[in-house]
């Protein structure tokens, strides 16, 4: 049906690819970036979330709901009840808790306590410890401090270690011995028990002075008329303040937890992807109007549309099949990298989670295929279009193409206005789901990016003149290529300036994230000294410390006054909370900021009404308002407290829920506390007197003593620790619009081969080509990064006043950062000016008759 | 076109999705491990404990309590028992107590313990040929599992052995057993109807030529007993006999024997035999069987392995694969009865984690040139593979 058959077509594609190759590969580069850093975040999401689901599994079994109780735990006798009295053998007690200990760096481990007898319903993997292949279990059950890792880890202990592990329960030391191991029979096992140190459940009760008190007690509930009898019966012979718990709210709460950061992870990781859609847009239009002559031609001798169109779809399916694989393997290195770094995080903010491996996750791959193609195919359907709309008779000059641009650029700005108040519209809706908002981000970019024609000309017609008195002649005709060739510079200018304005805004946002946080903990962080047990998660208290040790520490002569506090995970019906009980002396409340409400009134309530005041994260995630009441699962049973103010906390998105002290101890059964603040009297050398309270420490103990001082640096430093994958994203973003201009910059100086040898002919030397060419990229990188600034602000604007708010629900005292807008201005001209350097070379070395001849 | 690229993008769908379904399916798979105890103490699992090796002076209730520095110990109930309506119903209620280790080490937890029990509890039914058996275990502490002597109790979470606070007899109290399993379940109270019984040498039983394969064996050979049994929705009141053993020891079978075959016969002429036969690698018996005749007066001689002989004249294959014998003939020439021990139902077989049969029997013979009969209680170990 056609002269030329599809073979021919394909080959010709062929030999432009290999005739463009840094056009071409700096493309694929792009996509192979944008698709890594995707694929990279998603692994480690994923990898983060297995790994907490597969400990839950290996920690939780089989178990459907939980009986669970204060912070103390629950008393054994509730165990023997439900055994003796209540006759319900489809239950197991179980003793958990995080545990630091010396093996590699410090390593957080699970040390789980159970019964084995009681195990077989739950965790058959542990109950096989009665396998005559097991060996001699009298140590296991008889011998203080016996424990079972997993073999994996027990191979890679080093012998020292083997004899005597030791580990560190909140300020206490122990030490444990290795008697035996358990051998996971696949990877998965493996994972799932990577971290625990199983011992019975006598052994977890000495080591972790929990004697006559279990963690929970697990149960299988049938899910049937007879099992909610049960349930039911159960509940009835629970003491108050011990209730029960379905199994799946643990996972569950963990995932609600961290799903806000993880899906700000994958969000930032989209950035990194659509400016390499910009790439893929660049490089397909730029070749098809490198070959609208050829085109032209093809279509004159009967080539018809739909083989133009499928050619060049074809063209960029190459392109985005192979940068995808290479992508998909970049991310797999990648996220390696990005687990460690999430995992951190979620370690400082969250929840204890170690992961020792990357699970590459079939999903995360296939996800990252599907995205790196269709954002190809998405990007080349504007520019296939545009090959078949080419007359097949004529042969254009590309200047009709640029005059329909000029013509175009009012209408195009009318879209781009639309456009962004389309995007805006999309923000500014009311609720709370997330995705829309980060869905409105992207109308709103797109918008801004179609009024980069029209600031071209603005600037352009500003530069202009400048450019003409500093370098001449030279000077304009770099600044006019900029506009006559706007076909091609507008969508290399918008792709810098999109990608150059990312990160003044992620920048921004974290710059004055960070500024809010130091300002409020030097306004939070008032005593002299602060002493805590050793956490294991950095935002909230862990450990437990001796009532008798606070009081110790006020009978200082240097001491003129101590608080503290009791900090406790709790889970209400809205999910899990820190539940952070003070006891501050009157002249303290003003550390407290309050985002609504008169203080010393809410003060009022907190200290003699039993009130509770909330974080703002908490009320923002639950629609709380002052006067609202919340109700907590008391040791005495189910209680609301009243709300009498929303204070600024910037500690943890894990809400938190404060109540007074002694209120606390009313309904809790626990003294202990996990912090002690100490007011020294002025002039008090509070080196010496951290040394006094040192020494009341026992040796075998741990105990965190710090100046008020050091403790802002630490907190500062897990601030920064956090906002490391931020920044990490940040930079490969950095990277692929880099890439992105060097190639869109350098294809379209490249391309000018013709143009630059009629100058040379008519007399340009190498070395005024050389000025020209650099010029004109440094000023096409000018104009990106003067137009990135707005953007820039209004990106951080949306992600703190929105995307912040709406996941985390802090407020932020938004800042701008001159420093960042110099920062990009300097990268934008840099990568321009790297840009032009090989053209340049290249250029300047052809003589100007080789580059006249027609191709 | 247009067409072909949607015909990609569904099939790639399609793939995508199975990929992830394949994932999710894997995602289910059990967590699986074996685990592996250093045996640094392998072999010296039974140093340091107590052996059977002189004769004692048995005191009660003393003695119906635990003895901790033995290393095993039961308290052994069976006993056949009918409703009025002449319903047959069997039962067998053990609790097992094994010491792991005779280290005292000092712990300051109460879970802490070298003692586990282990409980078997069985139900036969005869009219409906049904068998119930079930296990369990749990650690000697925490109030979980225990046995006390004074005012005695012996139980396994609400497994229990308990004497009836009212009794007037303080030394051989009557004793209420309860066990319960979902819906089968006993609640029996058992009342001493004739005196103790020391078996063996004034109950130090040989069980092996090495001092101290021994054990302290007594009985309570003949135990009224009424009460409830439980079967699904069914509820029966029985009455009958029941037979108590009690032995404690620190002691295996030696390297020689396999098993044994062991009968508590209560004849309704006011006797009881007790004979366990040890049978050897080569199927011979050994000669430290040995038994114990109890007449009607309570007074009890000993049976050698000589003075009984025990033919075997049917077998039975369980459906776990063992082959045990299914019938008998007793005979003990110097108490001139001639038996024959048929099970009630064939397949009594508990397949716990140790396999062996043991059931109850029906008995009936000659004595004397007059018939007698009677039922019993037979237990046959060795005869299956234990599961793992």
């Amino acid at each position: 049906m056609n002269i030329l058959n599809n073979t021919l077509l394909k080959r010709s594609s062929f030999r432009y690819f290999i005739r463009h190759k840094w056009q071409i590969g700096l493309s694929i580069i792009g996509i192979v970036m944008g698709v890594a850093v995707v694929v990279s975040v998603d692994l480690a999401n994923q990898g983060a979330r297995s790994a907490f689901e597969l400990s839950l599994e290996g920690i939780a079994g089989k178990a459907t709901h939980h009986i669970v109780g204060g912070p103390a735990g629950i008393p054994d006798s509730v165990y023997r009840s439900l055994r003796i009295d209540s006759g319900f053998r489809q239950s197991a007690p179980v003793i958990e808790k995080y545990i630091s200990t010396n093996i590699n760096t410090p390593q957080t481990m699970l040390l789980l306590g159970i019964d084995p007898f009681a195990e077989r319903l739950f965790r058959p993997y542990l109950a096989n410890i009665f396998n005559r292949t097991a060996g001699n279990l009298a140590d296991f059950f008889t011998q203080p401090g016996s424990a079972l890792i997993s073999k994996p880890m027990m191979d890679r202990l080093d012998g020292s270690i083997k004899d005597s592990l030791l580990i560190r329960n909140g300020r206490i030391l122990r030490q444990v011995r290795i008697i035996g191991t358990i051998e996971p029979q696949d990877e998965r096992s493996r994972r799932a028990m990577e971290n625990l140190i199983i011992t019975d459940i006598s052994t977890a009760q000495e080591l972790l002075d929990m004697n006559g008190h279990l963690s929970r007690i697990d149960l299988i509930i049938d899910n049937n008329p007879a099992g909610a009898e049960n349930l039911e019966k159960i509940k009835s012979m629970l003491p108050s303040g011990i209730r029960i718990a379905r199994s799946e709210m643990r996972s569950r709460t963990a995932a609600q937890m961290v799903s806000a950061f993880n899906l700000n992870l994958t969000a930032l990781s989209l950035l990194a992807l659509i400016v390499g859609m910009f790439l893929i847009y660049n490089t397909m239009t730029f070749s098809v109007v490198q070959r609208r002559s050829y085109i032209g031609l093809i279509r004159s001798i009967g080539v018809t549309r739909h083989e133009i169109f499928r050619l060049i779809l074809n063209e960029a399916l190459m392109l985005g099949v192979i940068g995808t694989m290479l992508g998909i393997i970049t991310g797999i290195v990648l996220g390696k990298g990005m687990i460690r770094l999430v995992t951190q995080s979620i370690n400082d903010l969250y929840f204890v989670l170690s992961v020792n491996s990357l699970e590459i996750s079939v999903v995360s791959l296939v996800k990252g295929f599907a995205i790196g193609i269709g954002a190809t195919l998405i990007a080349a359907f504007k520019p296939a279009r545009e090959a078949t709309d080419s007359p097949p008779r004529v042969v254009l000059s590309r200047s009709i193409q640029e005059t329909d641009l000029k013509e175009k650029i009012p209408q195009l700005s009318l879209y781009g206005i639309i456009l962004t108040i389309i995007g805006i519209v999309v923000l500014w809706l009311p609720g709370y789901k997330i995705m829309v908002s980060y869905a409105g981000i992207v109308p709103l970019v797109l918008g801004l990016a179609l009024l980069t024609p029209l600031v071209i000309f603005s600037l352009v017609r500003m530069i202009n003149p400048v450019a003409g008195k500093l370098f001449g002649i030279l000077g304009r005709m770099s600044t006019r290529g900029v506009v006559t060739q706007i076909s091609r510079t507008a969508v290399a200018i918008a792709a810098l300036s999109i990608a150059v304005a990312t990160t003044i805004g992620v920048g921004t946002m974290i710059g004055s994230f960070r500024n809010t946080v130091v300002n409020w903990l030097e306004n939070i962080l008032s005593a002299d000294i602060y002493i805590a047990a050793p956490r294991l998660i950095a935002t909230q208290a862990y450990g437990d410390l001796d009532p008798s040790f606070a009081d110790r520490i006020a009978q200082l002569p240097q001491v003129q006054y101590v608080n503290y506090y009791r900090e406790n995970q709790i889970e209400t019906e809205a999910g899990k909370v820190i539940l952070f009980t003070a006891k501050i002396g009157e002249h303290r409340y003003h550390n407290f900021s309050f985002k609504s409400g008169n203080p010393k009134q809410i003060w009022q309530a907190y200290q003699t009404a039993e009130a509770a005041i909330v974080s703002e994260p908490y009320a923002y995630r639950n629609k709380i308002k002052i006067g609202d009441s919340i109700a907590l699962p008391t040791d005495k049973g189910k209680r609301k407290f009243n709300i009498a103010g929303i204070y600024y906390d910037y500690g943890t998105d894990v809400g938190l829920v404060s109540i007074a002290h002694h209120t606390y101890r009313k309904y809790w059964n626990d003294d202990k506390l996990s912090g002690i603040l100490v007011y020294a009297y002025q002039g008090t050398d509070i080196d010496r007197l951290m040394g006094s309270i040192r020494q009341m420490t026992s040796p075998d103990e741990e105990v965190i003593i710090q100046s008020n001082k050091s403790l802002l640096n630490v907190s500062i430093d897990v601030f920064d620790r956090t906002f490391l994958i931020t920044k990490v994203l940040q930079t490969l973003a950095i990277f692929v619009a880099f890439v992105g201009v060097l190639s869109a910059l350098m294809a379209i100086q490249l391309e000018r081969n013709r143009e630059f040898g009629v100058l040379r002919a008519t007399g340009l030397t190498p070395g005024q080509l050389w000025k020209l060419v650099i010029l004109q990229t440094g000023i096409m990188g000018l104009i990106s990064g003067v137009f990135a600034l707005p953007i820039g602000n209004i990106l951080a604007l949306v992600l703190i006043r929105v995307i912040n708010e709406r996941s985390f629900g802090w407020t932020i005292h938004f800042e701008f950062m001159p420093h960042l807008f110099l920062q990009a201005i300097a990268l934008a001209i840099f990568a321009a000016i790297l840009a032009g350097i090989y053209p340049a070379y290249k250029m300047a070395r052809t003589s100007p008759a080789l580059a006249l001849r027609e191709e | 076109m247009k067409i072909r690229i949607l015909i990609i993008f569904i099939l790639f769908l399609l793939l995508s999705g199975s990929l992830y379904l394949l994932v999710k399916k894997n995602d289910t798979r059990e967590i699986k491990s074996t685990i592996t105890i250093a045996d640094a103490m392998a072999n010296r699992s039974s140093e340091g404990f107590e052996r059977a090796i002189e004769k004692r002076e048995f005191r009660f209730p003393h003695d119906h309590g635990p003895h901790p520095e033995f290393q095993t110990e039961w308290w052994y109930f069976t006993g056949n028992l009918e409703t009025d309506e002449a319903r047959h119903f069997g039962f067998q209620f053990t609790l097992f107590r094994n010491a792991i280790s005779a280290d005292s080490i000092r712990r300051t937890s109460i879970w802490a313990t070298s003692q586990i029990y282990m409980g078997h509890f069985a139900l036969t039914d005869v009219a409906n040929k049904k068998f119930y058996a079930f296990e369990r275990f749990s650690r000697g502490a925490a109030e979980l599992a225990g046995a006390q002597s004074l005012s005695v109790r012996i139980w396994l979470e609400d497994w229990s052995i308990q004497a009836i606070s009212s009794t007037s007899d303080e030394a051989f109290p009557a004793i209420r057993i309860r066990a319960k399993e979902n819906d089968i379940s006993i609640d029996l109270n058992v009342a001493t109807a004739k005196p103790v019984v020391l078996h063996g040498d004034n109950g130090l039983s040989r069980k092996g030529p090495e001092v101290g394969n021994a054990s302290y064996y007594y009985s309570l050979t003949r135990l009224a007993a009424e009460g409830e049994i439980q079967i699904n929705n069914d509820r029966f009141k029985v009455n009958g006999h029941a037979w108590l053993d009690r032995e404690w020891s620190t002691s295996a079978l030696g390297n020689e024997q396999v098993g044994w075959d062991w009968f508590s016969l209560q004849l309704e002429d006011g006797r009881e035999i007790m004979y366990y036969q040890i049978r050897k690698k080569n199927g011979e018996p050994d000669i430290f069987s040995s038994g114990t005749v109890v007449r009607q007066d309570g007074s009890s001689h000993h049976l050698k392995l000589s003075d009984v002989s025990l033919q075997v004249l049917n077998y039975w294959k369980s459906p776990s694969g063992a082959t045990y014998p299914a019938e008998w003939q007793l005979q003990i020439p110097q108490e001139k009865l001639i038996l024959k021990i048929t099970p009630f139902i064939p397949n009594q077989e508990l397949d716990l984690s140790i396999r062996y049969w043991e059931g109850a029997v029906k008995v009936s013979g000659i004595s004397d040139d007059k018939h007698v009969s009677g039922s019993a209680y037979v237990e046959l170990t060795g005869y299956a593979d234990s599961k793992k």
